[in-house]
């Protein structure tokens, strides 16, 4: 069957293993992965080690973004959506979650999500901080951004 | 980057809204096992066909929508807690479980596809503290919703 979708609609799904990342105390920092595409239409993921996307097209997004937290004991992180490397809505709301690392080896899934006002060529990613290192590493598995235009013109 | 300020394209049947906590909550629990209202604190992103008020979103058209949630609580030490949104006369919408273990920050997630019958239905989130009268506290959250039909 063909494809049904719009012209105006776009996705995607992009994916990492993760491996270790170092935050900086005190500072945001990005989550130091390339995506690989899953599906995709109209989205491409960021170059240069840093995991997020890149969207071709203006509109309301939606956005998902999940990993697993490894380590890094006893600390409490924040993450938050970043648009062209700058915080989104310039940080006039908190749109920011928190998690905090159990010091018992914990693996925890966290996720989070966001409805992004984006223009053509607009980057989204997110970034982790904590305010002071944990004496024990912390890591990364398996992260996961899903994106979806909610422009459907046309087929309502 | 500030929000983008050109037009956007939806169509009138669409709507969305997004709304984050304008600061942390605390929710008083005045008894265990008991649907507690989360009766302040939202603060108003962007909407369109909905409206955010600081106890409630409001969906001004009629169908389906998708509501997410995702935020931090604190507090309310190693007690069973629970949240959910009510609409309307509906039941309690599919609570979250979780343990407040240690009274750290939990990075809690909660999502529900629903059907509203009138317009402007009002969609409210409730917790409940299945252990004890200890009060969570809401550090930050995040409350959206999507109009998919």
């Amino acid at each position: 069957m063909g494809d049904v979708c719009q012209k105006t609609i776009s996705y995607s799904t992009i994916h990492s293993d993760g491996g270790s990342l170092t935050p900086s105390a005190g500072s945001y920092v990005y989550f130091p992965f390339n995506g690989s595409v899953g599906i995709s239409k109209d989205i491409t993921p960021i170059s240069g080690s840093i995991f997020g996307v890149k969207v071709m097209q203006k509109g309301m997004y939606y956005v998902e973004f999940s990993f697993v937290a490894v380590n890094g004991d006893s600390k409490t992180y924040r993450i938050q959506p970043y648009v062209n490397g700058d915080i989104y809505g310039g940080g006039s709301y908190d749109l920011s979650v928190r998690f905090y690392q159990q010091p018992t080896q914990q693996k925890y899934e966290v996720s989070t999500h966001c409805l992004i006002d984006l223009n053509e060529a607009d980057e989204v990613s997110w970034k982790i901080y904590v305010g002071s290192l944990s004496a024990v590493a912390f890591s990364t598995i398996n992260l996961k951004m899903n994106i979806i235009n909610l422009q459907t013109l046309g087929i309502h | 980057m500030s929000l983008a300020t050109t037009p956007n394209q939806f169509t009138d049947q669409l709507g969305y809204l997004i709304a984050s906590l304008t600061s942390s909550y605390t929710l008083n629990i005045a008894s265990a096992d008991t649907w507690t209202i989360m009766g302040n604190g939202l603060t108003e992103i962007s909407t369109y066909n909905t409206d955010v008020f600081r106890d409630k979103m409001m969906l001004s058209i009629a169908g389906i929508w998708k509501i997410d949630v995702s935020f931090t609580v604190n507090g309310a030490t190693n007690d069973d807690l629970q949240f959910c949104l009510k609409y309307g006369d509906s039941a309690y919408q599919h609570p979250v479980i979780w343990n407040a273990k240690g009274g750290n920050n939990w990075n809690i997630n909660y999502s529900m596809i629903i059907k509203t019958e009138i317009q402007n239905e009002t969609i409210y989130f409730y917790m409940k503290n299945e252990t004890a009268t200890n009060n969570p506290v809401f550090f930050n959250g995040i409350f959206s919703a999507i109009k998919l039909y």
